[in-house]
């Protein structure tokens, strides 16, 4: 039996002396420092991860809000706080301007009330609406922030410091209870609408909070309902006092150069530091993966320079071969046994290897508030073998093709 | 597979120069089962292109060949697999044998794929060519007439319905080449195959049916 077995290996035999040893070490190194750069890039975003899903800011990254600062005059006249059109054909004009969005207030009266069961009390407060176009929120899910006027529920994001107020600041004073955010957004109160002569009970629902959008926040086809139902016919105009600018590239030096310029201006940076900080992080790694494919190109050129190389001189014995009746599948299988088994080596001393490397930096992500110890394992893993696995399909193809024109 | 034709077959060395007097080039004719065929021919004449041809080792002629009724150009991969695993077998003018491996490894290596002889059929064969005390030699050390002798063990180590043989006793003397021609008999009359020989001008001990001067 193990002779017969032995005698299977005869092809393999016959094909394999023609291997260069050196090539195939060449290759390997190449192709490992390149994935060792690649895996441990690939490590390294998934470490810094919760950077990139922080979820303090409401809008999508590169977006930052304008406005006018309000002055002593502001307070005597009116419209010193409102841009012109002028003014905002400006800000479009600028070459780090992708687009220019409006916050669109809600032109009618708004009241919120809540029953405190049990107190025999009634919380109310005069307040406003805002809306932002729907496409500039980050982490809302489209069920949630819906209007639907069958249900009459208003969907509404508030500042996350107006509750960081009432439980640090009005409940203990009050002798209130201090509510959480999963508990006030179980919460459903009364809002009511009044304007153009319509009176009107709506429900509202605290949906979520943010950090960068200082206002109440309701959905943009909610706003565009309410205005044309309850806003009188004098108050058509908008007047746009806040700008949401949408910026190319927020490390663009320009736009700080911009603003410096405006001193009228007041700029509230959505990015922020954390989010600068995953700006230069989604930097830095792609700057990475950039050099990690730069030594991983010449290297998978090599081994197939190197495939080239193998089936041109064992071209005679390949053709004897299928002369006597062997298919070329079986012809194929000793170059790619020896692909598999090289790729699959140096995709495990790849991974292994950025593992050790990430023991070295791990640590001092901890400044950064990054703690998880393996999340990143499973998604390093699965990312390095669906890597290593195209590049053995690619090179077994390689070695199917080069066999194929070489045995016509 | 009852018959190959040849059906107006003239190679492209030939085409052209005028020199096409032949019983073969761009005739019609048939190679059947279960005879013998002698093709005679000085050197340059095409005996070996012939039997290249119809192996499918070479494709630069015009004309057609038909194993049955199938064009060797309408042929898929796998039905040429098939032909040379159990149809057609062939001993080459340069054998083809693998160097690096033993006499017995190269049988094998076709054997494998068949596994048409016992291990003990080949070493009876072996035994018979007078090649027992060789058979773990490397192929590289043999003379060339010992190699013939392996190159023809192994093209009987196959099913077949005919078998080409290209000037296969070119270098063996007249007692070895009865001995193998007498094993190459047996297999003949075993699978009721056909023999196509190519020779300068030797006979070589075997009744043909039909001799072709090329």
């Amino acid at each position: 039996m193990s002779k017969r077995f032995k005698y299977h290996r005869l092809p393999g035999k016959l094909l394999r002396k023609n291997i260069s040893i050196p090539q195939l070490l060449g290759y390997a190194f190449a192709t490992l420092a390149g994935m060792i750069i690649l895996f441990s890039a690939f490590c390294f975003r998934e470490d810094v991860k919760p950077l990139f899903l922080s979820d303090s800011n409401l809008l999508k990254p590169g977006f930052m809000v304008v406005n006018k600062k309000i002055s002593v005059l502001s307070a005597f006249a009116e419209g010193v706080s409102i841009f012109k059109s002028s003014e905002i054909d400006e800000i479009k004009r600028q070459d780090f301007v992708r687009s220019v969005s409006y916050f669109t207030p809600c032109q009618y009266q708004v009241k919120a009330m809540i029953s405190l069961s049990g107190r025999g009390s009634e919380l109310a407060t005069e307040m406003f609406f805002e809306s932002v176009p729907d496409k500039l929120l980050n982490r809302i899910s489209n069920k949630e922030w819906k209007w639907d006027e069958k249900s009459g529920l208003i969907p509404i994001i508030i500042p996350r410091d107006y509750l960081n107020l009432y439980n640090f600041g009005f409940s203990g004073s009050q002798g209130l209870p201090q509510i959480s955010e999963s508990i006030i957004q179980q919460i459903e109160f009364q809002v009511l609408l009044y304007g153009n002569g319509i009176y009107e009970e709506f429900k509202g629902r605290i949906v979520g909070f943010s950090n960068d959008l200082n206002t109440i926040l309701v959905p943009e086809t909610f706003m565009v309902w309410s205005n044309n139902k309850f806003a009188g016919a004098d108050e058509g105009s908008e007047k746009i006092s806040r700008l949401i600018i949408e910026v190319k590239n927020p490390a663009d030096p320009k736009i700080a150069g911009f603003f410096a310029e405006k001193s009228n201006y007041e700029v509230n940076d959505n990015q922020g530091e954390q989010g600068k900080l995953s700006y230069f992080l989604t930097i830095l790694i792609i700057a990475v993966i950039i050099v990690g494919a730069l030594v991983l190109l010449p290297a998978m050129g090599l081994m197939l320079l190197s495939i080239n190389l193998m089936v041109y001189k064992d071209r005679q014995t390949l053709n004897d071969l299928l002369l006597l009746g062997f298919d070329r599948r079986t012809l194929v299988r000793p170059y790619s046994v020896l692909v598999v088994f090289l790729n699959i080596t140096v995709g495990i001393s790849g991974i292994v290897s950025a593992w050790i490397i990430r023991g070295f930096y791990f640590p001092k992500l901890a400044v950064l508030g990054i703690t998880e110890t393996s999340g990143a394992l499973l998604p390093t893993i699965v990312f390095s073998s669906c890597f290593v696995l195209i590049l053995t399909v690619l090179d077994v193809f390689w070695i199917y093709r080069k066999i194929h024109l070489c045995c016509r | 597979m009852d018959k190959i034709q040849v059906n107006r077959v003239l190679p492209d060395f030939i085409s052209g120069t005028g020199n096409s007097v032949s019983e073969i080039w761009s005739k019609e004719l048939a190679f059947h089962r279960g005879k013998n065929y002698l093709i005679r021919a000085s050197s340059g004449k095409g005996k070996s292109s012939l039997l290249s041809y119809i192996f499918g080792e070479r494709t630069d002629y015009t004309g057609d060949i038909l194993l049955d009724q199938a064009k060797l150009n309408t042929l898929t991969p796998a039905q040429w697999i098939k032909v040379r695993r159990t149809k057609i077998s062939c001993v080459f003018q340069g054998l083809r044998l693998f160097p690096d491996l033993t006499a017995i490894e190269n049988v094998i290596v076709k054997n494998q794929l068949t596994d048409h002889k016992t291990p003990v059929e080949i070493s009876d064969l072996f035994v018979r060519i007078g090649l027992e005390e060789k058979m773990k030699e490397k192929v590289a050390r043999l003379s060339f007439g010992q190699q013939q002798r392996v190159a023809i063990i192994r093209a009987l180590c196959q099913p077949f319905d005919f078998i080409l043989m290209d000037e296969p006793f070119s270098h063996l003397d007249e007692e070895n080449i009865a001995v193998v021609a007498g094993i190459v008999k047996e297999e003949l009359a075993r699978k009721d195959a056909g023999l196509l020989l190519s020779t300068l001008g030797e006979e070589y001990p075997f009744e043909y049916q039909q001799t072709f001067e090329l």
